[in-house]
């Protein structure tokens, strides 16, 4: 079994030679870059010793800035794409040298998951359902399902549970147009003579750059956007002035009620994990799981009295219901009994 | 979880690079992006200290990966993506160089640029704060041996585990380990000097 490195005392020499902590220190995997922004600031008395081995790392390498880095690989992935969907008839190599393609981006990545008008989900379909009126598609999931959906434009579609998407059977010359309700993973192909918005209610989200995320908190009456690489830009339908440019690790999110947007960071991992076939909580209060558990299982909650805990911490993958209430029971201490698709709490 | 590439027989990078290797073979763009990421900045690294040019050393990784993709059909199987990648990106760069007819000191090191990675160049100086850093760096630099220089070389840009360096020097698992550690601790020394 793979052992954790004792990371607690450790030198900055040791960290400057832990491989996994270098690829932090250049960006260059998701997964390590995640365990390290969260492991140092869960560690907040090693920081000295992680200045140090960054020091240590930086006289080793010239490293380029990380929007800087961004911004080439959003070149790379840019121009793969384009020769990918318009493969030259021969073997053509002055395109790659036009600056349009420089910052044209081809992959589009995002997530949007609302859930506010929950009442749309009222029917338990045990099959995703297809409805075609005037040329729009409409595909949904009921509780339990996920469903993968690609786009005549080559844009792929993964819709968690619950979840509605919209679209023209074809899309027009000059705009893509998707409503979406719940959440959904995208992978747009980009075009940019044919910009790509995601519509939910009056919050829309347009593609502009290369890779991101939209995420939203069903719970809550928010819309959440993302942005995990590009570029994009969020507005409010008929508000000029609602404009909002999101970078790289930002985030935005619109309250519903008060039709206000703000902007702050977000945690990258923990917003697409669901994608992946993770229930990732983070201080979660115990209404929150359930919601999310009554969804992703497709089961129904009796709660005698709501267990109190301050917020639980954890993740699945790929786990049985039973196996994750029993992971979470034996922290936050209540008991569960399943039943077919009941699922009984007592203190 | 990580663990210390040092205690594995097998060098789980190699391996994963070899994956995206493949993938790009079947056509999958987004293992490009991939392996793109993983590289960039040792490959970017590498291309400044040949260079002195941001632009060129963006520019050369960029073609080499261009390269890669527009013959994706004919590529063979390479037995280390790394130490492959570093060598276009440095012919890319020593070419668009030449075109720029400069002269440049790299045919020594060939095929074992030491000295060149630690070239004292290689920090941009952009205020009174980098004067004082390429100081120190120079500082460390002239304390390390010719050998812990070349198994930094080998270790951090060849990406090398120390059981592979073991196999290409004549040096013990162990002792790999001790001279890039006592390197390390050199570097780590002079820049907190006070």
């Amino acid at each position: 079994m793979e052992k954790t490195p004792d990371y607690i005392n450790f030198h900055a020499e040791e960290f400057a030679y832990d491989p996994s902590f270098q690829s932090y220190v250049l960006a260059s995997k998701e997964s390590d870059i995640a365990f390290w922004k969260n492991w140092i600031s869960d560690h907040p008395e090693k920081q000295t010793e992680i200045t140090e081995a960054i020091q240590i790392i930086d006289a080793i390498y010239a490293r380029l800035p990380q929007g800087k880095m961004d911004s080439e690989i959003n070149r790379i992935t840019a121009a793969v794409h384009a020769e990918f969907q318009n493969p030259p008839q021969k073997h053509i190599h002055s395109w790659k040298n036009k600056p349009f393609y420089k910052y044209a981006a081809a992959a589009v990545f995002l997530i949007i998951s609302t859930f506010v008008v929950l009442s749309l989900f009222n029917n338990q379909s045990t099959d995703s359902k297809q409805l075609v009126t005037n040329h729009v598609v409409e595909k949904s999931t009921g509780k339990g399902q996920k469903l993968t959906i690609t786009l005549k434009d080559g844009t792929q579609i993964k819709l968690n549970a619950e979840s509605k998407i919209t679209y023209p059977e074809n899309f027009s010359d000059s705009v893509r147009w998707v409503t979406l309700d719940g959440e959904a993973y995208f992978e747009v192909a980009k075009n940019p003579d044919q910009p790509f918005i995601v519509k939910c209610g009056d919050f829309h989200t347009q593609v502009l750059g290369t890779s991101f995320n939209i995420n939203a908190y069903p719970e809550i009456n928010n819309i959440e956007v993302s942005l995990v690489e590009g570029k994009v830009k969020t507005y409010i339908q008929g508000q000029k002035s609602s404009d909002l440019y999101l970078e790289p690790e930002e985030m935005a999110s619109y309250n519903i009620t008060n039709r206000s947007i703000a902007k702050s960071a977000f945690d990258t991992q923990k917003n697409i994990a669901w994608k992946d076939g993770i229930i990732h909580f983070e201080k979660a209060s115990f209404d929150q799981m359930k919601l999310t558990l009554e969804r992703w299982y497709d089961v129904k909650f009796v709660v005698a009295k709501t267990p109190g805990i301050k917020g639980f911490t954890g993740e699945f993958k790929n786990q049985s219901l039973e196996d994750v209430l029993d992971g979470i029971s034996f922290s936050v201490g209540f008991k569960f009994e399943i039943s077919g698709k009941k699922v009984y709490i007592n203190n | 979880m990580p663990k210390s590439q040092g205690e594995l027989e097998e060098n789980q990078n190699h391996i994963e690079d070899n994956q995206l290797w493949q993938r790009i073979i079947q056509n999958d763009p987004s293992a490009i992006s991939i392996l793109y990421k993983r590289h960039f900045q040792v490959l970017y690294s590498f291309g400044f200290k040949i260079s002195q040019d941001e632009e060129l050393s963006k520019d050369s990784i960029h073609d080499v990966f261009i390269y890669l993709w527009e013959h994706r059909e004919n590529l063979h199987d390479v037995r280390n993506v790394r130490s492959y990648l570093l060598k276009s990106v440095k012919n890319r760069a020593l070419k668009s160089l030449n075109k720029q007819i400069r002269t440049i000191h790299i045919d020594n090191h060939e095929d074992f640029p030491v000295e060149l990675v630690f070239s004292e160049e290689s920090y941009m100086i952009k205020n009174q704060e980098d004067v004082k850093l390429k100081e120190r760096l120079n500082e460390a630099i002239s304390q390390l041996t010719k050998r812990q220089k070349e198994l930094i070389y080998l270790y951090y840009y060849e990406g090398m585990t120390p059981m592979e360096i073991q196999e290409v020097t004549s040096l013990q698992y162990q002792s790999v380990k001790n001279h890039i550690f006592k390197a390390l601790s050199t570097i780590r020394k002079v820049f907190n000097k006070k």
